[in-house]
């Protein structure tokens, strides 16, 4: 255990971690790609990665996309037309963290926390890029 | 393991991220499907508020006051719905997803529930039940925050589009 009850992930669990990212990778780009195609703000984006970086609470990452689609008015509504693939993401991600966690809760958080923020970094990366392609265009 | 130190625990921060989550989401989808018209989202802006500064003693005086004040029915509805949530009512009439049933299941669970028809003696019985509702109210204090702010985001997002 270290700081606030958190445990160190096991080399083959990171390596589990990093091989899924891996599989998942087209997936977050058409994300990132999505992001950019409905124009969110690159200020958005950027609370929202720095969210994920930030919180101790996976929940915390469902929660923001949630807040976000919710709050927004009248025809006004970019996170609502990607909020739904998002969040079917996120289940994705917390189910395989709970299969690599095989019961045991610390570790559970910590996958699952890692998992979120890979793919928070996957989607921002790809969606900066989209933005930059159609910026030069 | 005590209850402060439990509070801390990876299973506790489990049963926060995963647990509550999931039973937040079901009380809002339930109160979604029970009614036919709902509380605008603006009448849960004060929620969070409300749970950081008073805890629950203040989160339940302010289901109280909304669903007396409120001349809307779809709004007395609405606070009706959330004081069930966090309300002391009778074994098994609290709904599953309610944050006083799981609390409460969750004591029993790690043993810090006490049987009450387990003694015969009338002080000892108050005094248990007493220690049971102040768990209670100290379990629930610790989970509040993190269920509403569950609560919160589900209606904002099933509510999208709407005010």
């Amino acid at each position: 255990m270290n700081g606030e009850g958190m445990v160190a992930l096991d080399g083959e669990t990171l390596r589990s971690v990093d091989l899924f990212l891996e599989g998942f990778y087209p997936r977050s780009r058409e994300t990132g790609k999505q992001l950019d195609e409905v124009r969110l703000d690159k200020s958005q984006i950027r609370g929202f990665e720095s969210l994920a970086g930030s919180t101790r609470r996976f929940s915390e990452i469902v929660n923001y996309i949630k807040n976000q689609a919710g709050k927004e008015r009248g025809a006004r509504a970019r996170w609502r037309q990607v909020a739904g693939p998002m969040l079917g993401q996120l289940e994705e991600l917390e189910a395989e963290a709970d299969r690599l966690a095989s019961g045991d809760a610390a570790r559970a958080l910590e996958i699952k926390l890692k998992l979120a923020r890979g793919w928070v970094r996957q989607v921002v990366a790809h969606y900066l890029y989209e933005r930059s392609l159609r910026e030069e265009a | 393991m005590e209850m402060e130190s439990y509070a801390a625990s990876a299973e506790f921060r489990r049963f926060l991220d995963a647990t509550l989550r999931r039973a937040a989401c079901e009380a809002v989808d339930e109160y979604l499907s029970r009614n036919a018209r709902f509380a605008r989202k603006h009448q849960l802006a004060s929620i969070p508020s409300v749970v950081r500064s008073m805890k629950l003693g203040g989160l339940r005086e302010l289901a109280r006051r909304q669903r007396e004040k409120n001349t809307k029915e779809a709004n007395q509805a609405f606070w009706g719905f959330l004081g069930d949530l966090i309300g002391e009512s009778p074994d098994g009439a609290t709904p599953p997803f309610a944050l006083s049933r799981l609390a409460r299941e969750l004591l029993e669970e790690k043993g810090w529930w006490e049987n009450e028809a387990s003694v015969e003696e009338k002080t000892e019985k108050k005094r248990m039940r007493r220690r049971n509702k102040e768990n209670l109210e100290r379990m629930m204090n610790a989970a509040l925050e993190v269920y509403f702010e569950h609560f919160n985001c589900h209606y904002f997002f099933r509510r999208q589009g709407e005010d």
